[in-house]
């Protein structure tokens, strides 16, 4: 049970959603977007998370379909990781989104909820980020398409009252190859102590990683830099200039022990990306 | 659009049966389950989405109810252990003595009989995937992997 109150809103469309949003705003209150629930439910009973109101959005029929469209193939935000996973158009993110959190929780946990939540990991976006995907994002004034890189600046960066509804990925990256190497202590369901997927396309090794910096990221300055003609051995001793972040350091393991691991997985993927 | 404000009746269906609730919003559903309809068969544990032990089913999905609100519930098919009579699974536990202190028991089958019913022939790498949800603190994990099999076998699965 959550120790304060707050009221519960159940809109049935995005419209219905925002004007919510904005009428309790107005009233002075702070309403919070819900959908899987997890992460908000577990911060809420910690007292971590407070807000006078929950917009539950799973209602709202435009985050719930997978479809596939003339410029790409379009993930509902409330999808659950686990229905994710069903989807076979993209193996990279089956085997992303299989990795976060257990079976059990996978089938609340939301595509939207893992990208836009508050922990450092957010392990779903790093397919999205590789793929450059389109996020449309909805608001009083409507809904916006915008690339996902553009959008991700240590979060998903939201203006108040918007919530993401979808992301778009375009079809012609279903046949990617891809490298996908995740890094835990002990149990396989941990948070990752190292998380790097990446894809080799025409424009070279593309690297998206999570549990090394406090969010996820994809860096244009990294991903130049080691796709440019040195040994392995140089670009991992110049990497850290292009490491958008402090390296992570907690009690599941020191700055030391990630850096050490991130370069041993990444000296793996360039000798993998070259071998292919 | 659907609100509540405060405490308000939920109609929730549970084992079959349609059941009127008075809750708050802030109620979660495995916090209604037990102290307002008496179903005390889910149980609460880390109370954070972590040990398994408050699993029931959501349309036939297994869910922690822990981190779930009961408002969310409404509309949806909710099966707890209550609602589960001599099934494969449930006979299997008995007979392979897949329990010692029991806590963690109600979670685990409700998460097997879930899995049984979606994927019958579940190889060892699914089952593995699907239990790795629960935790048991007397590690009587080996048991319950026999309990899963012999259960497979009774259902006919393999």
């Amino acid at each position: 049970m959550i120790s304060f109150d707050f009221e519960y809103y159940r809109p049935d469309s995005i419209k219905e959603a925002t004007d919510v949003y904005a009428q309790l705003h107005e009233e002075g209150k702070s309403p919070l977007y819900f959908s899987g629930g997890t992460e908000v439910i577990t911060m809420a009973r910690k007292g971590a998370l407070k807000f006078d109101a929950l917009i539950d959005l799973k209602n709202i029929e435009e985050m719930n379909v997978y479809r596939k469209d003339e410029d790409g193939i379009y993930f509902g935000a409330n999808m659950t990781l686990n229905e994710a996973a069903e989807m076979k158009d993209f193996p990279l993110i089956r085997e992303v989104v299989r990795t976060i959190g257990d079976h059990t929780i996978r089938n609340r946990i939301t595509l939207g909820g893992n990208i836009c939540g508050r922990l450092p990991y957010r392990e779903a976006l790093l397919p999205f980020l590789l793929y450059d995907a389109q996020v449309y994002i909805a608001g009083i004034n409507g809904i916006k398409a915008l690339s996902i890189n553009e959008a991700f600046n240590k979060r998903l960066v939201l203006s108040k009252g918007e919530f993401v509804i979808g992301f778009k990925v375009k079809e012609s990256f279903m046949d990617t190859k891809y490298l996908n190497i995740r890094k835990v202590k002990t149990s396989e369901i941990d948070y990752p102590l190292l998380h790097i997927a990446s894809i080799k396309d025409e424009e070279g090794i593309k690297i998206a990683v999570s549990g090394l910096c406090a969010y996820p990221f994809r860096s244009y300055e990294l991903d130049k830099h080691i796709n440019c003609n040195s040994e392995p051995d140089e670009i991992i001793n110049n990497v850290y200039q292009f490491i958008p972040g402090t390296i992570k350091e907690d009690n599941i393991a020191s700055a030391e022990y990630r850096k050490a691991l991130f370069e041993l997985n990444l000296e793996k993927i360039l000798e993998k990306w070259g071998e292919a | 659009m659907k609100s509540y404000k405060d405490y308000t009746q939920l109609i929730l269906k549970i084992n079959g049966q349609i059941r009127k609730v008075i809750v708050s919003p802030n109620d979660t559903l495995l916090h209604v389950l037990r102290e307002k309809l008496g179903l005390t068969g889910a149980k609460p544990g880390c109370e954070n989405g972590d040990c398994g032990a408050c699993t029931v089913l959501m349309d036939g999905k297994p869910v922690k109810s822990c981190i779930i609100l009961a408002v969310e519930a409404e509309g949806h098919e909710i099966t707890t252990i209550e609602g589960l009579k001599d099934t494969p699974i449930q006979r299997a536990f008995v007979e392979e003595s897949a329990f010692q202190c029991g806590y963690c028991t109600p979670g685990f089958i409700m998460n097997c009989h879930a899995m049984l019913n979606t994927i019958p022939d579940a190889d060892y790498d699914t089952i593995k995937e699907w239990l790795s949800s629960n935790i048991c603190r007397c590690t009587g994990y080996e048991e319950i992997k026999k309990a899963v099999k012999k259960a497979q076998k009774i259902a006919g699965g393999l």
